[in-house]
C-alpha cells in the first residue's frame, strides 16, 4: 500500500437533482504527509473531508483509505478507527460532562479494555497539554482547550490520520497557535498524517503540500511556496496571500532579488542576507 | 455627540467564590463618526465593556452617557438607546429565526412600531449597506444561504433599526477570506459614507490596523493603551508580551529592528513595509 489515501476521479452530489459538489477529484496522500486544503466557502472542502472517513461515499470514482474502499460497508468501522476527524465548532463535538470521560468515549465504544483506556486517555491528555484539566467540566474550558479535548478524543482511538475541518476557525489567535503547534508535533514526532482544512493562509504555509479547491475541483496544487507565489490567481479564487508573500512579490518588482517567501521569519533571514552583501 | 464611559467597573458574581472582576475604572469616549478598534486577549473585558454601551449590562460603578444623557438615570427610556446603539454579537447568524430574509431584517423596525412603508425602506437600505441584493434575496429562506450571507443578513437586521453607533464583536470570525473582505468593506462604507460610528472588537490585527482611526488595548479589565494604529503597533513588543498578535508587517518590522535595521515604527501595510525595506537596502550599512 503505497498511499494512505487514494482518490481516483471521485465525484459527489448530495441529491440527483443537484449539480456535482465534487468533480473528478484525484488525490494521493502518503503516510505522514501534512496536506493543507484551502478554498472559499462552498468550494467543496468539507464534502471532500467527509469522504475520507466514509461519512460520505462517492457517486462515481472511488476513494481507498489504507487500501480499503469506503463504499464497502464492511470497511467503514475500520476506516473510522484509522481516520480521526475534528470539526469547526468546539461546542458541537464534546459529549461527556467530564473531560476524561469525553476522551474515553471513542476507545470505550471500540471495546478497549479498561486499563488500556485509562492509559490512552492519560497519554492523549498529556499530548495536548490538558492532563491537569482531566476532571474538569468541558464547559469551563476555552474554545481552544475544547478543540484540544476533541483532538485528545481522536488520539485515544490511535488513528493514523487526523482530518481537521476548519478546526481553528472559531479560536482566538493564542488558541489557534496552540492547536497548530500540537498538530505540527503530531505530524513530525508521531508521524500522523494531517489533512488540515483552513481559511487561514498562514496555517497552510507550514504544510508539505497545499491543495486549492474551487467549485468542486482541485485547481492548484503544490508546495506552499509554489502555490502562494500565484498571488493574482489566488485573489481570483477569493483567497488571500500571506502578507510576507505579497511583500516579496512587491520587492522583486522593485528589483530586490528575493526567492518565494511565506512568512516573516523567512523574510528576515533573506533580507539580512541581502543587506550583509551591500 | 458621543458615547462617554466614565470610571466604569463591573464584577461577575460578586460575593461568591466565582467572583471575577471584568472591568475596573474604564474611561473611554467614542466620538460620533469615529472608527474605534478594541483589541485584547480573550477574557480581557472587551465583551463586558461593549454590553454596557447600549444598556444590556448595568454598571456597578461609573456612568454611561449616550449623546448627553446618562442612560441609567431614573426615568430614562433605555429602549431609545438600544435603537441608537446597535450591537452585533459574535456569530450573529445564530440569531436568525424568520422564514424569509425580508422578515428577519424587518423584525427590528416592525417592533419599533414603524409603518410598513418605512419598514420596507429601511430593510431595503440596510440590505444594500451590507451588499445583499434585496430583490433577489428578500423572499428566500436565510437558512439555505452561505455563512457569510447569513452573517450579513444578521448585521442588516441591526442596521435596519437605524443605529447611529454600531458595535461589532468579531464580525469576521470563521469566514473565508472573501467573506471577510466583503464584510469589512461594508463596515468601512457604513462609517465613511453613512457616517455611522463603528466600534470593532477583533482579534485580527491586520483588520483593525487597516480600518480603525484609533485603537484601544484592553488588559485584565483595564484600558492599557489608547492611540492611533501607528502609536499602538509601534510598541510591538508590548502587545506580544500581552499574548496578542501583531499585523504581519508590524511583526516583520519589529524583527528587522531587533536585527539592527533602521526601520521606522508604526508600519503595518505591505506598501509602507516595502518602502522602508528599500530605503534600508539602498542606503546600505553606511547610512
Amino acid at each position: 500500500m503505497e498511499y494512505q489515501i487514494l482518490m481516483e476521479n471521485l465525484s459527489f452530489r448530495y441529491s440527483e437533482q443537484e449539480e456535482m459538489v465534487l468533480k473528478d477529484i484525484s488525490i494521493k496522500v502518503k503516510q505522514g504527509e501534512f496536506v493543507a486544503v484551502i478554498g472559499h466557502n462552498g468550494s467543496g472542502k468539507s464534502t471532500l473531508a467527509k469522504h475520507i472517513n466514509a461519512l460520505l461515499v462517492p457517486v462515481s470514482g472511488k476513494i481507498e483509505v489504507m487500501g480499503m474502499d469506503t463504499r464497502d460497508t464492511e470497511n467503514v468501522w475500520k476506516i473510522r478507527q484509522k481516520i480521526g476527524m475534528v470539526f469547526q465548532n468546539p461546542d458541537n463535538q464534546l459529549v461527556a460532562t467530564i473531560v476524561e470521560e469525553d476522551v474515553a468515549f471513542g476507545p470505550e465504544n471500540q471495546g478497549v479494555p479498561a486499563g488500556e483506556i485509562r492509559k490512552r486517555v492519560d497519554d492523549a491528555l498529556r499530548e495536548v497539554g490538558l492532563y491537569e484539566y482531566r476532571t474538569h467540566g468541558p464547559h469551563l474550558l476555552s474554545g481552544g482547550q475544547k478543540q484540544r479535548v476533541a483532538i485528545a478524543g481522536v488520539l485515544a482511538m490511535q488513528p493514523d490520520c487526523i482530518v481537521l475541518d476548519e478546526a481553528t476557525a472559531m479560536l482566538d489567535p493564542r488558541g489557534r497557535q496552540e492547536l497548530m503547534e500540537i498538530i505540527r508535533r503530531l505530524n513530525k514526532k508521531e508521524g500522523k498524517t494531517i489533512i488540515h482544512i483552513t481559511h487561514y493562509m498562514e496555517e497552510a504555509t507550514g504544510a508539505d503540500r497545499v491543495l486549492v479547491m474551487d467549485r468542486g475541483r482541485i485547481v492548484l496544487e503544490g508546495t506552499p511556496s509554489k502555490v502562494f507565489s500565484k498571488a493574482a490567481r489566488l485573489k481570483e479564487l477569493g483567497l488571500d496571500v500571506p502578507r510576507s508573500a505579497q511583500l516579496a512579490i512587491g520587492l522583486r518588482k522593485s528589483g530586490v532579488p528575493l526567492p518565494d517567501i511565506l512568512n516573516e521569519d523567512e523574510m528576515v533571514v533573506e533580507l539580512c542576507r541581502l543587506k550583509s552583501r551591500t | 455627540m458621543s458615547i462617554e464611559v466614565t470610571n466604569l467597573s463591573y464584577t461577575y458574581m460578586p460575593g461568591t467564590p466565582y467572583e471575577k472582576v471584568a472591568l475596573e475604572g474604564i474611561d473611554l469616549k467614542v466620538d460620533e463618526g469615529s472608527f474605534i478598534g478594541i483589541i485584547g486577549h480573550t477574557g480581557s473585558g472587551k465583551s463586558t465593556l461593549i454590553q454596557h454601551f447600549n444598556g444590556l449590562l448595568k454598571p456597578q460603578r461609573g456612568t454611561i452617557v449616550v449623546d448627553g444623557s446618562d442612560i441609567w438615570e431614573k426615568g430614562f427610556k433605555r429602549s431609545i438607546v438600544r435603537q441608537k446603539v446597535g450591537l452585533v454579537f459574535q456569530y450573529p447568524e445564530h440569531q436568525l429565526f424568520e422564514e424569509t430574509v425580508f422578515k428577519d431584517v424587518a423584525f427590528g423596525p416592525r417592533n419599533m412600531g414603524l409603518n410598513e412603508k418605512e419598514v420596507l425602506k429601511r430593510t431595503r437600505s440596510a440590505m444594500k449597506m451590507v451588499g445583499l441584493d434585496f430583490d433577489a434575496l428578500k423572499d428566500t429562506n436565510p437558512f439555505g444561504l452561505s455563512g457569510g450571507q447569513r452573517r450579513r443578513i444578521a448585521i442588516a437586521g441591526v442596521l435596519a433599526m437605524g443605529p447611529k453607533y454600531l458595535i461589532l464583536d468579531e464580525p469576521t470570525a470563521g469566514l473565508d477570506p472573501r467573506g471577510r473582505r466583503e464584510i469589512l468593506n461594508s463596515i468601512r462604507d457604513m462609517n465613511r459614507k453613512q457616517g455611522i460610528t463603528i466600534v470593532l472588537v477583533s482579534h485580527n490585527m491586520d483588520e483593525v490596523a487597516w480600518l480603525a482611526d484609533s485603537i484601544v488595548v484592553m488588559e485584565r479589565g483595564r484600558i492599557s493603551r489608547n492611540g492611533t494604529p501607528q502609536q499602538v503597533f509601534d510598541d510591538g513588543r508590548y502587545l506580544m508580551d500581552l499574548g496578542l498578535a501583531l499585523p504581519a508587517m508590524s511583526l516583520l518590522m519589529l524583527k528587522l529592528k531587533e536585527k539592527g535595521w533602521q526601520v521606522k515604527g508604526g508600519v503595518f501595510t505591505v506598501e509602507d513595509a516595502r518602502k522602508e525595506i528599500l530605503k534600508n537596502l539602498r542606503c546600505g550599512n553606511d547610512a
